[in-house]
């Protein structure tokens, strides 16, 4: 799987490689527009992230060469500004999904994946792992073939610790994903606890060998091998 | 004390010694001079019957036909000088002459019943004049200085009306009377010099958010690369949090300021009708979790059916940070109430057992606890929400309770 990361802070550019290189993704970096032009002509990648704020102008130039080469690559803004304005140009010029900054890098690896999975026309619907099966168009899990009733929340959870899987995924991350309008008007992140217990009691009952593994009062992660 | 009173008080009391001194010296000089024409008249009548009366002879008993009611003439024995004065309501002169070795005295009596009547017309009819010159001054000046205030007032208005965070600068405009058009020109330079400020001080806020949150995102990223290290020890862990609840801190706080200038910008115009009961429900909803860790009370109240038209978002924002707050500042095993009526929104909610400065709450980071997760922020947003849209904010503590109230509608 190929990433382009259009990111003129090299910090920020090298923080989403590193992170997603656990995923088996190929992370390439384009500093600046003139050299993500380049890159988005002779590549095809299934996602491209992408700062609209580049030094040598407005990112949103790279979705219109794209969208002219018509090219179906998947894009996700990452931007500082969060105007509706600049939501809806960014959407309406094609791209799948909008991120604002600051935000954790688990986020945006949930994000891409989901990104990757929607483009993928021919591709199933089915994340597996051992016994566990995620159908993420039907939002089902089933453990062995029988299928587990789940909260919205705990299939939230879930999804998002599969898509992050095998990293340490930060209780602010979950936090922050989890309430819905994602504002975090709360440092109150006990809330996860029962969330979790309730997931993990709901699949081990239903025969799933327990990958989530909490870390220090950090996080969690799970690990599948 | 409005200024016209004022002109008009000093007026009106300069009018009234004015009356009162005038008229009793007026009367004074008129009636001296009154008695003095009458003295003249006396000493002309005498001087004109002096040498008749040498010339004639006195019978006694028949009438003399110069003498009458008014001129009487008998004997006397002294002599003495002339001498005028006033005797009831007559003025008299008497004076000693000498007829055939005798000695006379000869008294003229003028009445000064007539003139003081006379007098007394003209005192009133002074007194009338003057009053209606007064009044007419009264007038006249109040309508001249309405009219010269006129733009004072103008202006007066329109600052009333202005507010810095106005896109528009200030237009007092012209004058005719020069310091009219002084004052305008200095307080639109002041209101000027005062909005750029305000402008520039918005922006810096603006920029200094934006600016902050791309090394934000790089503190944040390269967090939880650190947290994927291995080995990681339970200390490192800890630290590693603490660093990642502080970053979440600073991420939350970013988005307030941006928020509040965005609001301040005016940049959320679109609006639609929203019922505030269903807007209010659905946040409760959301912070179900946060209420059963903190094991609340909720008790809702819902009387009024209210339906605002205002922005969906920043409703949102405006009931979910007071509705937040009512959670986040409870104590465990605490009651929140909220409730709708009347066209107003109020949460209570037990907390601190201490009233909280009401003037001060609604400032940017006006803590009211020590507790780390209140950004200072959130009151502010709620304040110029309401601001934004006429609504109006009470704060209040009783009976263990604080309650915010927002009256959406009267």
């Amino acid at each position: 799987m190929k990433v382009l990361i259009i990111e003129d802070e090299l910090a920020l550019g090298k923080s989403i490689a590193a992170y997603l290189q656990a995923e088996n993704y190929t992370c390439e970096l384009a500093p600046d527009r003139k050299t993500a032009l380049e890159k988005v002509e002779s590549f095809d990648y299934d996602c491209i992230l992408l700062d609209i704020s580049l030094p040598d102008g407005n990112g949103l130039y790279v979705l219109q060469a794209l969208k002219e080469n018509n090219k179906t690559d998947g894009v996700i803004i990452i931007s500082a500004r969060d105007s509706i304005d600049d939501r809806i140009k960014g959407l309406q010029l094609g791209a799948d999904d909008y991120l604002v900054k600051p935000f954790h890098l688990s986020e945006l690896s949930a994000r891409i994946a989901a990104v990757i999975r929607r483009r993928r026309f021919s591709g199933s619907n089915l994340l597996e792992a051992e016994e566990l099966t995620i159908n993420t168009q039907a939002r089902t899990v089933l453990v062995n073939d029988v299928p587990v009733e789940l909260t919205r929340t705990e299939y939230d959870l879930l999804l998002y610790l599969f898509s992050n899987r095998n990293r340490v995924v930060s209780k602010h991350a979950i936090a922050e994903h989890l309430s819905a309008d994602g504002e975090g008007l709360f440092d109150n992140y006990d809330f996860i606890y029962a969330h979790m217990k309730n997931l993990r009691r709901k699949l081990v009952n239903a025969g799933w060998t327990d990958r989530i593994k909490a870390v220090y009062g950090m996080g969690y992660k799970m690990e599948i091998p | 004390m409005k200024l016209l009173s004022k002109t008009i008080q000093y007026y009106f009391i300069l009018s009234m010694v004015l009356l009162l001194v005038a008229v009793p010296v007026f009367y004074l000089v008129l009636r001296k001079i009154v008695i003095a024409n009458i003295d003249a008249d006396l000493v002309a009548t005498k001087t004109q019957l002096i040498p008749q009366l040498q010339v004639m002879e006195i019978k006694p008993g028949a009438p003399n036909p110069l003498l009458n009611n008014d001129v009487t003439l008998e004997k006397s024995q002294g002599r003495g000088e002339d001498s005028l004065y006033t005797s009831e309501s007559h003025r008299l002169l008497s004076s000693h002459l000498v007829i055939n070795q005798e000695t006379y005295r000869l008294q003229i009596r003028s009445s000064i019943a007539n003139h003081q009547k006379l007098i007394g017309s003209i005192i009133v009819l002074q007194c009338v004049l003057l009053i209606l010159l007064l009044a007419g001054l009264l007038l006249v000046n109040q309508a001249l200085a309405r009219r010269i205030w006129k733009p004072f007032y103008q202006t007066l208005r329109k600052l009333r009306a202005y507010k810095v965070d106005d896109a528009a600068p200030l237009d007092l405009g012209g004058s005719a009377v020069a310091e009219f058009r002084e004052l305008n020109t200095a307080v639109e330079q002041l209101a000027e010099r005062s909005r750029k400020s305000y402008v520039a001080q918005k922006e810096f806020a603006e920029n200094a958010s934006h600016e902050m949150r791309t090394p934000l995102a790089i503190f944040q990223g390269k967090l939880e690369l650190l947290m994927q290290t291995d080995p990681l020890t339970e200390e490192q862990a800890e630290l590693i949090t603490d660093l990642a609840t502080a970053s979440q801190r600073m991420a939350r706080l970013n988005k307030g300021l941006i928020l509040l200038t965005r609001i301040q910008n005016g940049q959320f115009p679109e609006t639609e009708e929203i019922a505030v009961k269903n807007s209010a429900e659905h946040l409760l909803f959301q912070y179900q979790p946060q209420i059963e860790q903190k094991k609340l009370q909720l008790e809702t109240d819902w009387l009024d059916d209210l339906s605002v038209q205002v922005n969906p978002t920043l409703l949102e924002v405006l009931l979910g940070n007071l509705l937040s707050n009512a959670i986040r500042h409870n104590v465990p095993g605490g009651r929140i109430v909220v409730k709708l009526a009347n066209g107003a929104f109020t949460v209570r909610n037990t907390g601190q057992p201490y009233a909280l400065p009401e003037e001060r709450i609604f400032e940017r980071f006006a803590k009211s606890s020590p507790d780390a997760d209140s950004m200072g922020l959130g009151l502010e947003i709620v304040n110029k929400i309401c601001r934004l849209y006429g609504f109006t904010i009470h704060y209040a503590y009783e009976n263990q309770y604080h309650s915010f109230t927002v009256q959406m509608k009267s």
